[in-house]
């Protein structure tokens, strides 16, 4: 169980956020959306530790993770991708996963001497199993910089997965796919939820996410608006006028 | 043949400072402190083993540990401070070090006569117990370090930290940790690398750890190139043999040697080394892109085709 409560920021004058209340069990997708400068990227700011809340808390299982430093928060358990990809271009694609692993190394030398240990291997193969779920075995060798676009989505996805998270938060990850990725994109959302991830995913693409969430949390000017099923949310008068203004009539 | 021995040895320290410099570039600092720690080595490893008469590896080590923990005092704040501010800081810390130095007057008597560092004339007399054999060992050690660091998962993350800290932290690398371990890592090259100066050359004076140094400090990874540990190697060599090359030019072979730099800057611009590689791996992607066409139809397996 993954719970914000009253989380609040704001930059100077200006009220990112305020009281934001969400919570997301495993195995649940939680939209959220909003129009630009709503809050939502500063929420996943907020929550893996890019930026300090002035108020609120953030709590994984029972454990907080109010304003902890952002590496102690990935550990704990929760991982992210970002709105402008953000990979190790000059490391291969291999390597972008597994550094993303060293966290979850128990013994000092697997980070020392990692061709050594046991557990090297195991890593190994779940290494192995995010390239081919990904479908990036075969530029593995490559650098990061290398591939295309898409691929440098999936493996920002896969870099996050392989952190064993609980929960995975996802910065806009529809942002410039084609309809086949899209696709892709939404069938990867449901597996990973069905595998009992808790899942936030902030996004622009509202086929997307009327398609793949369970609820939605609606911002507005840091506020929260709404929140509920994808139904509840498109008939929402607060929502309709967040993002088309007072006077629009539904035809 | 003593003249050859002597640019080995030469070259063997040039690589300690150029790869002390490098450490830290790994993580994406660019100091300018290297030449400050190679001077605290350098008196600090004479003053053990020559007023002390402590063996000149254990001098090195606790040099490299002084230096170390000095280098954890003054790379902690520094994380505060990026890119040219953070060499503006590293210039002041080595002047700082120059300064104390040049004014240090601690001698005592030993035999017929006082020794010891002497202020402004710096310290004469220094034990001689350091020889090629003595530099590569050394040399060699910390050759197999950075080995074993390329190869590590702490290897990665270092590059990860170099690459990208927000990116780096998200997945659950402790930034400050490790951009603090290779400041002082590098500090503790520098230890070393003064202390086997001062014991090759019997001479320290603190006016020759002076900005110029540093300045050099960096070409050698410039030169070379500051993507992998072979660079600053090369660089350093490269950079040593240099002038010598030149000697005939007499006076103006510093002139020589500064167009020289200048055309390698230019026909590689990302250093010896890494030009190098960038070119043979654009040969082979080349190659890959063109093997990848002729296959094309059997192999390609994107999402494009997999899904509706």
């Amino acid at each position: 169980m993954f719970e914000v409560t009253g989380l609040s920021k704001s930059f100077g004058g200006l009220k990112a956020l305020e009281n934001l209340d969400i919570s997301v069990k495993s195995g649940e997708v939680m939209g959220l959306i909003g129009p630009n400068g709503s809050g939502k990227t500063t929420t996943i700011n907020l929550i893996t530790g890019l930026l300090k809340a002035d108020s609120g808390k953030v709590q994984l299982d029972g454990k907080d993770l109010t304003n902890k430093a952002a590496d102690i928060i990935a550990k704990l358990g929760t991982a992210r991708t970002f709105q402008n990809l953000r990979i190790f271009s000059r490391q291969t694609v291999r390597d972008n996963i597994r550094v993303a692993q060293t966290t979850l190394c128990k013994s000092v030398f697997s980070k020392f001497v990692p061709f050594l240990t046991d557990e090297e291997r195991a890593f190994r193969s779940e290494t192995d199993a995010l390239l081919n779920e990904f479908e990036l075995s075969h530029v593995s060798h490559k650098r990061a910089e290398s591939l295309s676009y898409g691929e440098k989505k999936r493996l920002e996805m896969a870099r996050a997965l392989a952190l064993k998270p609980k929960i995975l938060l996802l910065d806009e990850p529809a942002a410039g796919m084609n309809p086949l990725e899209l696709d892709w994109l939404a069938e990867t959302i449901v597996g990973l939820k069905k595998s009992g991830l808790a899942i936030i995913l902030v996004e622009h693409h509202m086929k997307l996410v009327m398609k793949i969430c369970d609820r939605i949390t609606v911002l507005n000017f840091g506020n929260k608006i709404a929140e509920g099923n994808p139904k509840e949310i498109t008939n929402n008068k607060d929502v309709i006028t967040a993002y088309l203004g007072k006077d629009h009539t539904i035809a | 043949m003593a003249y050859y021995t002597a640019l080995f040895e030469i070259s063997g320290l040039n690589i300690l400072l150029a790869l002390s410099v490098f450490a830290t570039l790994m993580v994406g600092q660019f100091s300018l402190a290297q030449v400050g720690f190679w001077s605290i080595g350098a008196f600090v490893t004479a003053i053990l083993t020559t007023m002390h008469g402590m063996p000149l590896y254990s001098a090195l080590i606790i040099s490299s540990i002084l230096c170390g923990f000095i280098g954890l005092l003054l790379g902690y704040p520094c994380l505060k401070i990026k890119g040219i501010y953070l060499t503006l800081a590293t210039v002041a810390f080595a002047e700082v070090v120059r300064v104390f130095f040049n004014n240090l007057n601690y001698q005592i008597e030993l035999g017929d006569r006082m020794i010891g560092p002497a202020g402004a004339l710096g310290f004469r007399g220094v034990k001689v117990i350091a020889a090629w054999p003595e530099i590569y060992l050394v040399l060699f050690v910390i050759v197999l370090l950075f080995i074993l660091l390329a190869s590590s998962r702490l290897g990665m993350s270092i590059n990860a930290v170099r690459e990208d800290e927000t990116a780096a932290a998200a997945v659950g690398i402790n930034v400050t940790k490790i951009k603090v371990s290779m400041f002082m890592f590098g500090a503790a090259i520098a230890g070393a690398g003064g202390g086997l100066y001062a014991s090759y050359s019997s001479y320290v004076l603190a006016e020759n750890f002076s900005f110029h140094m540093a300045l050099v400090s960096i070409f050698y990874v410039a030169v070379g190139g500051m993507y992998t540990f072979s660079g600053p190697i090369v660089g350093a060599v490269v950079l040593t043999l240099l002038p010598e090359v030149f000697r005939f030019a007499a006076d103006y072979r510093m002139i020589l040697y500064g167009v020289v730099v200048i055309i390698v800057v230019i026909v590689f611009p990302r250093g010896i080394v890494d030009e190098i590689r960038y070119r043979i791996e654009q040969r082979s992607l080349r190659h890959d892109t063109f093997s990848d066409n002729k296959t094309h139809n059997k192999n390609k397996k994107l999402p494009d085709e997999g899904i509706k």
